[in-house]
């Protein structure tokens, strides 16, 4: 298997190719999108290793029933939904867990992987659905309709979900709050 | 409200994105792959070696059950005077007519449930 002949080619050719059983073609997109899906995992369940098993299901699955996909130009989207659902899954396996109440985040620095750190630690203070509408809203930039749609949540539950989490970020990361734009994203 | 985000919470998502390719959860996912559709042959192989003592074992009864089939299959439910009424009957006055019946049943009901 060679991945290496696909580098520059456009996505949807290579999910033509995928769902007729190339795995060099499937290797190129998992390797272009592989970043994303465990970024979203990883900010829905705080926890790296748990992110990358379920991103790992995800890309398996995805293997497995790319045939069904009928749009190669939504690939994307077919894949944020298997991520989701697989989320979803997880989520409902675990016991409510119990969510700190007053957490405040003192800043680790300002590095990328300082910031994720941070920011995964406050994630992990809201409960399971309202965190997954803010890391849909703010990591996947979706809007509220799309997220009501996605989750089959209701649109009021949604946009509530979205406030109360939004406040209670800015709470915990209220360390964040004072630091400059630029220095947050160097 | 609006889906207008928070600008400090979007750059905090924002830095934190990492964009870097990690090759081994990459070959992981990949032999993960090959080794499924090793597993997939391996069960087809293994079905099909299976498959072929049962179908032996199975065929003298399965051709005695087909043999009988085949004759009482077309044999009449109701005793009709040959003539026009029983060449009108005859598609139905048959176990085979019932059965394909039953099924035709069966299916449109299904159907109807399902819809």
């Amino acid at each position: 298997m060679n991945s290496d002949q696909y580098t520059g080619s456009a996505e949807a050719p290579l999910v033509g190719l995928a769902r007729k059983g190339d795995r060099a073609a499937f290797a190129e997109l998992l390797r272009r999108r592989q970043a994303w899906i465990r970024n979203l995992l990883l900010r829905c369940c705080n926890n790296p290793a748990l992110a990358d098993d379920l991103a790992q299901q995800v890309f398996m699955q995805a293997w497995r029933t790319i045939h069904q996909l009928r749009h190669s130009g939504r690939f994307a989207a077919w894949l944020k939904r298997l991520a989701i659902n697989t989320w979803l899954q997880q989520a409902r396996k675990n016991d409510p867990l119990d969510h700190a109440d007053d957490v405040e985040v003192q800043t680790s620095g300002s590095d990328s992987a300082s910031i994720a750190m941070d920011l995964d630690r406050a994630l992990a203070t809201l409960k399971d659905p309202v965190r997954l509408c803010i890391v849909l809203s703010y990591h996947e930039g979706m809007t509220h309709e799309e997220i009501a749609e996605f989750t089959s949540m209701s649109l009021g539950t949604v946009k509530s979900h979205i406030r109360r989490g939004t406040q209670r970020l800015q709470s915990t990361l209220a360390a964040y709050q004072d630091m400059p734009t630029e220095e947050k994203s160097s | 409200m609006t889906d207008a985000r928070d600008p400090g919470l979007q750059a905090l998502f924002d830095a934190a994105r990492e964009d870097t390719v990690n090759e081994a959860f990459v070959a992981r996912v990949m032999a993960d792959i090959e080794k499924g559709q090793r597993l997939t042959i391996f069960s087809w192989v293994i079905a099909g070696l299976l498959l072929v003592p049962v179908a032996w074992w199975l065929s003298t009864p399965l051709l005695g059950a087909v043999d009988l089939a085949t004759q009482l299959l077309p044999d009449t439910l109701i005793a009709v005077e040959e003539g026009f009424l029983a060449q009108l009957l005859a598609p139905v006055n048959s176990i085979a007519g019932v059965v394909g019946l039953t099924f035709v049943g069966a299916w449109a009901a299904y159907r109807k449930i399902l819809s």
